[in-house]
């Protein structure tokens, strides 16, 4: 029992005793059991000097981790510090160095590396740098009136340490507490003791940090002379109405005033000024409760503030007192108003005037204006008095002179009159005021002008806005008779324009009145004149313009200027004074298009019009005819002299033109069948002649042609074709010939030679044909075209037939051959035929066919065989050199095999001729 | 200063319940042993020279702040939620240390000896009971009172014999 107690007691000593260890243990290996020691253990230092930290290691860390001081290497935040800072001091103790420390919060940290290279934390030190403090400057301290003492200072530079300020104060017998700034306001210190007034204090403040520790200047003073008193309360005012110029404020002052006197300073203003005015403070330097403010104007409402302060200066304005209000009494109206007329209408006896007044201005009516007495007096007569509340009074006036009075009236008594005389209807103003002008300047228009010469009562100004869109509203305004310049004292807009009219006032009545006008500011016009062209000429155009309507001008239009250019060209500029309405440009270009537009300018600038676009013509106005009427005449006279000449010369022309053609009628041949008339007989005969020409050709193209007749072909071509063409419509192949022998000189009359070659070889045709044909009649058989001439027969004994178409082709057939031929020479100049022939042309190559098959038609069908032969009438009457010329030359490999069949086929279808003639031919059939 | 004497005689008696704040409460017989009292004749007042009425304002006022700084210990336990009377008791307390200051340097200014500061209250104090100290407060503010009364006096006529 006793050994199991005695036990448990041990147990529990022991155990006491085990914990008592592990506790010391515990707390002493937490603070011992590192293997060294940074010395400083917390440095603080000044910025930009120097610093050496030393790590001392014990020796039994040393042994254990196998290190010695040099295996010490030092970090700063993590990062190493170059070994050219350490210094082994000793085989326990490594020292780093920083030089001239900028402005740091790091820690620093000693390591080693145990066994030479494992790296282990041994101590470390939190470096702060800063400064210490400066010397504070600018203490001062205040005294709110209730409230204890507020000490301000200016601390200097930050030094980037805690430091702490003191606000120390005493008394010569007594020191009072410390006061210590809060660190967020370091600057200022609230002392916890009641301010003792006329007792001098001494107070300084002490700044300390790690770094240093310095105490500003002592200040000494009493208490009293830092008061910053309460603003008076209960500021009010009041006024008088003996005097409207003053105002009583009157307040109540702070609690202070027990312990000092105070002064004052009193602001005040008019309700709508926006700067104070102050009472002089000589008037104010007692200490009162109440303030009487002159020189203020009656019937305004002013606004007043008070603060107060140590009368002697020393010490601390208060701050304002609520700001308070009065109106002063009302006064007398200081002038008479502004007094005017206008007669409304007039008729025989009688007239209506209108009086008019200005009410007064707030400063000259003193008061609220409760009527006008308004008295006229008829001339020589009794007065009459009216009250009126409205600033206009109508009345009916006869035509004799009145003299009207107006008096404003407001609670204390009324103003003086203003008198007006009305004068009879007879009167005639005189003397108007000369040289006015108006002209705007600091932003209102000025009116000046030079007083007439004599006494002048006062200046009636009216004025209204100009537009053509409102009538003119008169606004009007009275001046003194002394003054002759003035302002318009209404609302005036800028860009309008004004009609100022002054009126000087005599004794016995109003002076002509005189007008002028005017901006206020002139702005550029809102619109541009629209220019339009009066007249345009070849080289030049009168443009016009209207000049501006007064609502758009916005100011006085000084100039124009007109801008031309064409299209492509540069732009030109001409300058136009404002008067006219009208300018003409000159030197145009004629045929051009030109545009032109308009800038109007005022003195502050101008506005573009629209553009106006025109042309000049190409001629001036009668060019045309002055070149085209002599044109005329020339040509006509030309043509009447030609006509004149050929009719002299007929004879002669006669002779060159037209070859001698022998008059078939005439001829042998004639004769030579009588029972046929003399027509057909000619047409015979022409057959006859044809086929033997054609014959005596044939025979000699095949003979020679071939090749001998080529060099002509060329040329003749043309002319064949143009023969064909000549011939169409002509049934008869005599027409077709003869065409030919006689168109041939006109169609190139240069070629003499050959034309007279051709006329030559058409008289040698009619004789070698006739000749021929009676010769040759059995050899034509040869050819199997020699069977045409039974058709040709045929067609004789229908000249109808061939009549008809004479008729639907030329209209004359019926004419003499004389005129038959001639025609016939003229129609290959006319352009319409070799379109013809150019058609027929066009169907050769097809009709080549239809000719082939004629051709079988000729053999097989008697009847297509007289067409057939028709045709060849047709082809007889060509030359038959030039036919085959043709042929050869086109178509000289048809030639060759087809031979004579050839010829037809080309002098065929190449022909219109035969066309219209296979109808001609046709249609009887 | 003066208008503050009374004040804080008026805000003492209030806060001292009956019969000290009855109305009109006086009790002009009650006399503090260790306090001077200020009430003195015209003739031998005025018989004073400056450096005696000086050096009697000087220990009368150096008794008061003691008294008063003891004044303010026995409110701080009897009436310790009327920190208004505190801190009037307070402030009287700087005032009289602030006018023994001037009233010291005046001395010193006149080149009269500046008595030392002694301990009148000695251990008379400890002990009393509540309503022997709320007596004890009465007699100290009500003599605060007539002493600046008679300090403003002597200054006065101080100030007349020296002017600025």
């Amino acid at each position: 029992m006793i050994w199991k107690y005695t036990s448990k007691m041990m147990l529990k000593v022991w155990l006491v005793q085990v914990l008592v260890v592990f506790l010391i243990t515990e707390c002493i290996g937490e603070l011992v059991d590192t293997c060294g020691v940074i010395s400083p253990e917390s440095p603080v230092i000044q910025s930009g000097s120097n610093f050496t930290a030393f790590c001392v290691l014990k020796e039994k860390c040393m042994s254990v981790y196998e290190v010695n001081a040099s295996h010490i290497i030092w970090k700063v935040n993590r990062v190493l510090i170059p070994e050219e800072q350490y210094t082994v001091i000793n085989a326990t103790t490594s020292s780093v160095t920083f030089t001239n420390t900028g402005l740091l919060n790091v820690q620093l940290i000693c390591n080693i590396l145990a066994y030479g290279q494992i790296e282990m934390n041994v101590y470390g030190v939190r470096i702060q740098t800063g400064f210490p403090p400066e010397k504070p400057k600018n203490l001062n301290c205040v005294v709110k009136e209730g409230k204890k003492m507020l000490c301000q200072w200016d601390p200097g530079r930050e030094t980037h340490l805690e430091t702490n300020y003191t606000l120390k104060s005493e008394w010569a017998t007594e020191k009072f507490d410390d006061c210590k700034a809060k660190p967020d306001t370091p600057t200022s210190c609230l002392v916890d003791y009641s301010p003792v007034y006329f007792v001098n204090i001494e107070v300084w403040v002490e700044a300390q940090n790690a770094l240093g520790k310095v105490s500003s200047d002592h200040i000494n003073f009493d208490p009293v002379d830092k008061v910053k008193p309460n603003p008076p309360r209960n500021l009010s005012v009041s006024n008088s109405e003996e005097l409207s110029s003053i105002l009583k404020l009157t307040w109540i002052n702070p609690s202070i005033m027990n312990v000092m006197r105070l002064k004052y300073d009193i602001h005040y203003k008019t309700k709508d000024a926006s700067t104070w005015s102050q009472i002089p403070p000589e008037d104010t330097a007692t200490t009162r409760t109440s303030f009487t403010v002159q020189d203020l104007k009656p019937f305004t409402e002013y606004v007043f503030r008070i603060r107060c302060m140590k009368a002697d200066g020393k010490g601390f304005w208060s701050d304002w007192s609520r700001d308070a209000s009065g109106i002063t009494y009302e006064a007398r109206p200081s002038k008479a108003p502004s007094f005017w007329y206008k007669i409304l209408s007039h008729t025989q006896d009688s007239r209506s005037a209108q009086l008019i007044w200005k009410a007064l201005p707030p400063s000259e009516a003193n008061g609220k204006i409760l009527d006008y007495e308004v008295t006229l007096t008829r001339w020589k007569s009794c007065s009459q008095n009216y009250t009126v509340s409205d600033t206009n009074f109508t009345v009916n006036l006869t035509n004799d002179r009145y003299i009207a009075t107006l008096a404003a009236r407001n609670l204390v008594d009324k103003s003086d009159t203003s008198i007006l005389t009305i004068p009879a209807c007879d009167f005639q103003a005189t003397h108007p005021v000369t040289d006015l002008k108006a002209y705007p300047k600091d932003n209102v228009l000025w009116v000046e002008w030079t007083p007439p010469n004599k006494a002048v009562r006062k200046y009636i100004l009216e004025w209204c806005v100009l537009s053509d869109k409102s009538p003119c509203v008169p606004d009007w305004q009275q001046e003194s008779g002394t003054i002759h310049r003035t302002y318009l004292r209404g609302k005036l807009m800028e860009s309008k324009c004004y009609l100022i009219t002054v009126t000087p006032v005599y004794g016995d009545g109003p002076g002509s009145p005189e007008s002028t006008k005017a901006y206020l500011k002139q702005a550029p016009p809102s619109k541009g004149p629209t220019v339009r062209t009066k007249k345009v000429g070849k080289n030049e155009a009168v443009l016009e313009w209207d000049q501006l309507p007064v609502d758009v001008q916005n100011g006085f239009i000084r100039n124009y200027t007109i801008f031309y250019r064409t299209i492509i060209g540069n732009e030109t500029a001409v300058n136009v004074d404002s008067s006219h309405t009208e300018y003409t440009l000159s030197s145009l270009t004629s045929d051009t298009l030109y545009m032109v537009r308009m800038t109007a300018y005022t003195d502050e600038g101008g506005k573009d019009g629209p553009e106006f676009t025109f042309t000049t013509p190409k001629f001036a106005q009668g060019e045309i005819e002055a070149i085209v009427v002599p044109v005329c005449l020339a040509f006509l006279l030309t043509t009447l002299l030609g006509v004149l000449f050929c009719f002299n010369k007929r004879d002669l022309i006669k002779k060159h033109i037209w070859p001698n053609v022998p008059d078939p009628s005439k001829s042998h041949i004639a004769q030579w069948s009588p029972h046929t008339p003399p027509r057909h007989n000619f047409n015979s005969k022409d057959q006859i002649y044809s086929d033997g020409n054609f014959t005596d050709v044939s025979v000699v193209e095949i003979e020679a042609n071939d090749k001998k007749t080529f060099p002509e072909d060329l040329k003749s071509l043309d002319l064949f074709k143009k023969e064909k063409v000549s011939t169409e419509g002509h049934s008869s192949g005599i027409g077709g010939s003869s065409c030919m022998s006689s168109s041939r000189p006109s169609i190139s009359s240069g070629d003499e030679n050959e034309s007279a070659q051709n006329t030559s070889s058409t008289v040698q045709y009619s004789t070698v044909v006739h000749s021929g044909y009676r010769h040759q009649v059995p050899s034509v058989q040869v050819f199997s075209r020699s069977e045409s001439t039974q058709p040709l027969l045929d067609s004789e004994e229908r000249p109808e037939d061939l009549q008809l178409v004479d008729n639907v082709d030329s209209g004359d057939g019926l004419l003499p051959q004389q005129q038959y031929f001639k025609q016939n020479c003229s129609q290959p100049k006319s352009s319409p035929d070799i379109s013809h022939f150019e058609s027929s042309k066009q169907v050769s190559s097809s009709n080549e066919e239809d000719f082939l098959r004629l051709k079988q038609q000729q053999i097989s069908d008697p009847v297509s065989q007289s067409y057939g032969a028709e045709q060849m009438k047709m082809f007889q009457g060509v030359s038959t050199t030039d036919a085959f010329g043709f042929e050869t030359e086109t178509q000289a490999e048809k030639l060759e095999t087809l031979g004579m069949e050839a010829a037809l086929d080309e002098g065929m279808p190449k022909s219109y001729l035969p066309q219209t003639v296979r109808r001609g031919g046709y249609m009887p059939q | 200063m003066q208008k503050n004497t009374s004040t804080l005689l008026q805000t003492y008696l209030q806060y001292q319940g009956s019969p000290f704040s009855d109305p009109g409460f006086s009790a002009p017989e009650l006399q503090l042993s260790s306090l001077p009292p200020a009430a003195v004749p015209f003739k031998i007042w005025h018989a004073l020279d400056d450096g005696e009425r000086l050096s009697q304002a000087q220990g009368a006022f150096q008794a008061l702040t003691q008294h008063l700084q003891l004044v303010g210990d026995d409110q701080s336990n009897l009436n310790p939620g009327s920190p208004i009377l505190l801190a009037q008791l307070g402030v009287a307390r700087l005032r009289a240390q602030g006018l023994l200051g001037n009233v010291a340097a005046i001395m010193n200014a006149l080149g009269l000896p500046v008595p030392p500061e002694k301990d009148t209250i000695g251990v008379v104090p400890f002990g009393a009971s509540a309503f022997e100290r709320k007596c004890r407060g009465y007699v100290v503010t009500r003599e605060y009172g007539h002493w600046t009364d008679r300090a403003v006096r002597d200054l006065a006529l101080l100030k007349a014999k020296y002017p600025a």
